[in-house]
């Protein structure tokens, strides 16, 4: 017996060996990197691009390989930590923020300087996204903005006019219910068409001058007459006007909860407007040329979209920082910009590459041309999404969304629902920089700016803009007039 | 230097036969276990103790402990957690009762002929009732006519050796393809399970329609007269106990306390509606009737005051359940007329729903359960059972159900007993799997159970001190329900 147990740990010694010594990742000549993202026709196209790109200019021959198994973000974090991340690392809403903490991302500004990817190559707006403090952590390889992509054909059908580009919430619930009324009559209910796939939680709070954290986020607002207003609306418009879909209407599409089944559902006429940003055109091209038009989220009082950006860093841990800056520097190049121009993939990292003639005018595309003007004029109200160093952002949405799924369930009353949330919220914050003393001295100090910025606000003097955190109020103040530069 | 003594040999030989495993269960099960352990009591944050950053870890004694149980996510996500574990005592019977079929003789021509015809009656009436419910019925019928014609042909094939596979088939299958399977069959519009209940409700409410809106009190009141007499054999069951001096008076007050336990949960949930006014005096009527009277006269013997208490404390749970489920029905009963008034009754939006999504993953856990090891450790149990035994109750006139409570559930004990044992431990560490595939812990943390709440903490907060610590207040848990089983639970097993 114990010959044979032997033989067969000598077997599989022998085939481990085998295995390991065929596998193309060790036999190639050339340096391999890894780059951890979600994988896409396009991003394979870019990366096609990239090794082509490489050779034309000379620079050192490399190789980058796409791993979509560890885009997971707690993946990324956990093999992060461990030393054994991917050279190359995605990172989209406020994960920049998450890997800075730890520490795994390495600080480019002298590669950055180096290579010519420097913040001011980029729009302003997105700096929050790869930018924690003075340290560059990151550059943008895509942009987009959250609007409705609206279907005339469906508005026309219905005898429903068109409404403009900006639009108060009251001017929004008027047609909806306008929209619904002329679009479901004699139909099955199971058949419903709705207005919209859905409402943005945190535009619409914005858009009534409100976000979900301080001034200088270190405390959670969410238990406020706005947040509260957001929960009702919703719920008024799910369960009441029906005009956007419940859960169970959702289910019911099977699965329709992904972009690309709401996106499915958009081209057979089940929603008016569609949530997205210019990567949506990516798939509505593939099946449809529909006659589109942009709309923003609708707004109160305050104006706004919300801007996300999907940036790269560099691990810290890796061995070929050097070449992974040549991707980073592939990001602000011509045959990058005009890759996503043509693509749709996104709004390109350059801001001028979106004022050309083929961005603005796809030839292959003339049903899209108002959409890129409105898209571009929108940019104007880009602001981009709160990230508080003192909670991550997973932990945030994850308790945000439970209590306000809670309240539109009628578990909690949305007062009770904001509160605990809040409540939540601030406990996590208080176990943060209990542990952390750097951070404790850094929320301390920012305290004392927030006493001074309410103090500043309760006497009706103007707050120095730089002592405001918040990517929201810092727009909001400054639009307001209730912030100096000085 | 060559090894002569043979001792010396021997030991080498078992050894490099015993290193392998050693080795794995030090480097995967030990060491983790005990750094785990030292983990739960400092503030081991991913962020901040990590390679590329300086700060020492440390040692911060119970504040994980206290922030853990001041904190109220921990309490909802442990109630969930043990609600889930409510499905516990109706999952060990539902192994027993598929145990006791597959260990039917079907070998004999006429009773295999027999059950053959029962399973083709039950076939046919269930097609007649889907098809005057007016069930869509082209390929449904089709579909169903071939699985159960296929069904009985493999069992007279492979007699009960099919029919255990079949049975036993959730287990070997791969957690997260039934999960997703499952949920694709609680989709509330296209999933198969509300495609047959949409009929079914449909003629309720057709039914509830025409009727006085005074049946859903009534029908209200019959679903608590059921959960009452369910309680009721058991207050007399735990009664009988102590005349006959089988329990002892300390585990006839916990007992006592238990049997409350349904009208505590119905006064909570339901925030004190007539029904559960008319469970709580049911119930406290039933106990000074049957438990308070007779605890008044000596028993029969004097016995310590724990003894009984684990004979009777899973029957009992098991009765909770059922009140605790004719309770939920008489609920809904209540409200169907208005329900039915409005015209939209609906079977429910199952993982979508808060208060439906529990019980949905509780019928998919159930499903799961009775095909389980369980089952297989009930069908051997029952094979080891001396026919002696049967034969002399026979002798005596016992009916089925007689020798089933004198002979065969007596002398399951012992199998009963480590079935709990374990169901109860996999049950408080259970719940990521389906929480992660299924809901993500919703909707509104009603899925969340404290293992997902580990994950969370854990990889997704990067707090593993805090995560280590709610694992062990979680084993902390298992250990004490598992000794308070080993205290109680076996001495049952053992007489």
């Amino acid at each position: 017996m114990k010959y044979a147990l032997l033989s067969i740990f000598i077997a599989l010694c022998i085939a481990t060996a085998i295995d390991h010594s065929t596998r193309s990742n060790v036999q190639s000549e050339v340096p391999i990197l890894y780059w951890v993202t979600n994988i896409s026709s396009a991003r394979v196209k870019q990366v096609e691009l990239f090794h082509e790109w490489i050779k034309e200019r000379g620079y050192p021959e490399f190789e980058v390989r796409l791993d979509s198994t560890n885009s997971d973000a707690s993946k990324k974090l956990i093999q992060g930590v461990s030393g054994v991340g991917a050279d190359i690392i995605s990172m989209v809403r406020d994960e920049a923020w998450l890997f800075h903490a730890t520490g795994m991302l390495e600080d480019l500004r002298p590669l950055a300087k180096k290579h010519g990817f420097t913040l001011d190559q980029t729009w302003g707006v997105a700096a929050h996204s790869f930018m924690v403090g003075r340290e560059q952590v990151g550059f943008p390889r895509s942009m987009s903005l959250q609007t409705y992509f609206l279907n005339v054909r469906l508005f026309e059908k219905y005898g429903v006019p068109l409404p403009s580009l900006r639009w108060t919430v009251g001017e929004f619930e008027k047609t909806a219910q306008a929209f619904v009324a002329a679009a479901n009559q004699g139909r099955d209910p199971r058949d419903r068409i709705f207005f919209c796939d859905i409402v943005n939680v945190a535009t619409l709070r914005r858009g009534m001058g409100r976000s979900v954290m301080n001034e200088t986020m270190t405390r959670c607002t969410l238990d406020n007459p706005e947040s509260i207003r957001v929960i009702k609306l919703i719920h008024k418009w799910t369960y009441e006007d029906r005009i956007i879909p419940t859960q169970a209407d959702l289910d019911f599409f099977a699965g329709s909860d992904t972009n690309t089944s709401r996106i499915q559902l958009f081209i057979r006429d089940r929603y008016a407007l569609l949530t997205g940003g210019r990567y949506s055109l990516v798939q509505l091209r593939e099946h449809s040329e529909l006659k589109m038009e942009v709309r923003m989220t609708p707004y109160e009082s305050f104006p706004n979209t919300l801007l996300g950006t999907g940036s790269v860093g560099i691990y810290k841990n890796s061995k070929h920082k050097e070449l992974a800056a040549y991707l980073l520097e592939f990001f602000t190049s011509e045959t990058y910009n005009m890759s996503v121009v043509r693509t749709a993939d996104a709004i390109p990292p350059i801001p001028s590459y979106s004022s050309t003639e083929e961005y603005l005018h796809p030839a292959d595309h003339p049903l899209e041309w108002q959409i890129h003007q409105e898209t571009s004029d929108l940019m104007a109200y880009a602001v981009a999404p709160e990230a508080s160093p003192f909670i991550l952002p997973t932990s945030f949405n994850r308790i945000e969304s439970e209590y306000r799924l809670a309240a539109l369930a009628g578990i909690y009353t949305p007062e009770e629902g904001m509160a605990r949330a809040e409540d939540f919220v601030n406990r996590e914050i208080e176990q943060t920089i209990s542990a952390d003393p750097q951070l404790r001295a850094k929320y301390d100090k920012l305290l004392k700016q927030q006493e001074l910025i309410e103090r500043l606000r309760a006497e009706g003097k103007k707050v120095p803009a730089h002592l405001i955190t918040n990517p929201f109020y810092q727009r909001y103040y400054r639009e307001r007039g209730w912030s100096t530069d000085t | 230097m060559r090894i002569k003594h043979p001792t010396f040999r021997r030991l080498v030989t078992g050894l490099s036969f015993l290193g392998p495993s050693i080795i794995g269960f030090m480097a995967f099960t030990m060491i983790p276990l005990v750094l785990s352990f030292i983990l739960a009591f400092t503030n081991w944050d991913v962020r901040r103790h990590n390679m590329f950053r300086t700060e020492q870890i440390e040692f911060i004694g119970w504040d994980n402990f206290e922030r853990m149980f001041s904190h109220p996510a921990f309490w909802q996500y442990l109630s969930n957690t043990l609600f889930f574990m409510l499905g516990i005592p109706v999952a060990i019977i539902g192994s027993l009762v598929a145990a006791l079929l597959l260990t039917k003789e079907l070998n004999g021509p006429s009773g295999l002929r027999r059950i053959h015809f029962i399973a083709m009656g039950v076939l046919m009436i269930s097609l007649a009732v889907l098809l005057f419910t007016g069930f869509d019925f082209g390929n449904m019928l089709l579909l169903i006519v071939l699985l159960f014609a296929g069904i009985l042909l493999a069992g007279l094939v492979g007699k009960a050796t099919v029919y255990r596979t079949m049975f036993y088939a959730p287990h070997f299958t791969a957690g997260v393809a039934t999960f997703l399977l499952w949920k694709k069959m609680y989709n509330p519009h296209t999933g198969p399970v509300n495609a047959a209940l949409r009929p079914v409700v449909s003629t309720i409410q057709d039914v509830f329609q025409t009727l006085p809106p005074a049946i859903g009190p009534i029908l209200g009141v019959l679903g608590v007269a059921l959960g009452l007499t369910l309680m009721a054999f058991l207050f007399r069951r735990i009664g009988q106990a102590w005349t006959d001096g089988d329990l002892g008076r300390g585990a006839l007050i916990g007992l006592s306390f238990i049997s409350l336990l349904p009208a505590y949960l119905g006064w909570r949930w339901m925030e004190g509606s007539w029904l559960v006014i008319l469970v709580l005096l049911g119930n406290l009527g039933l106990l000074l009737f049957f438990v308070v009277r007779r605890s008044l006269q000596p028993p029969f013997r004097q016995v310590a005051p724990s003894v009984g208490f684990a004979n009777l404390v899973l029957p009992l749970t098991g009765g909770i359940v059922g009140q605790l489920i004719f309770i939920g029905l008489a609920m809904v009963a209540v409200q169907l007329p208005a329900m039915a008034a409005t015209g939209e009754m609906a079977p429910p939006d199952w993982l979508a729903n808060f208060y439906w999504a529990k019980p949905a993953i509780m019928i998919m856990a159930f499903w799961a359960a009775v095909g389980s090891n369980n089952m297989i450790l009930y069908i051997a149990g029952i094979t080891n059972i001396p026919q002696e035994l049967y034969e002399a109750s026979e002798i005596d006139g016992a009916n089925a159900w007689q020798k089933f409570w004198n002979v065969t559930w007596p002398q399951l004990a012992p199998v009963t007993f480590f079935i709990v044992v374990m169901s109860v431990i996999h049950g408080l560490q259970g719940g990521f799997e389906m929480a992660r595939a299924m809901t993500q812990g919703g909707p509104a943390g009603a899925t969340t159970t404290l293992s997902y709440f580990v994950f969370i903490e854990g990889f997704e907060s990067g707090r593993l001190g805090y995560a280590s610590a709610v694992v062990w207040a979680l084993f902390a848990m298992v250990m004490f329900v598992t000794l308070l089983n080993f205290k109680f639970g076996n001495r049952h097993v053992n007489d």
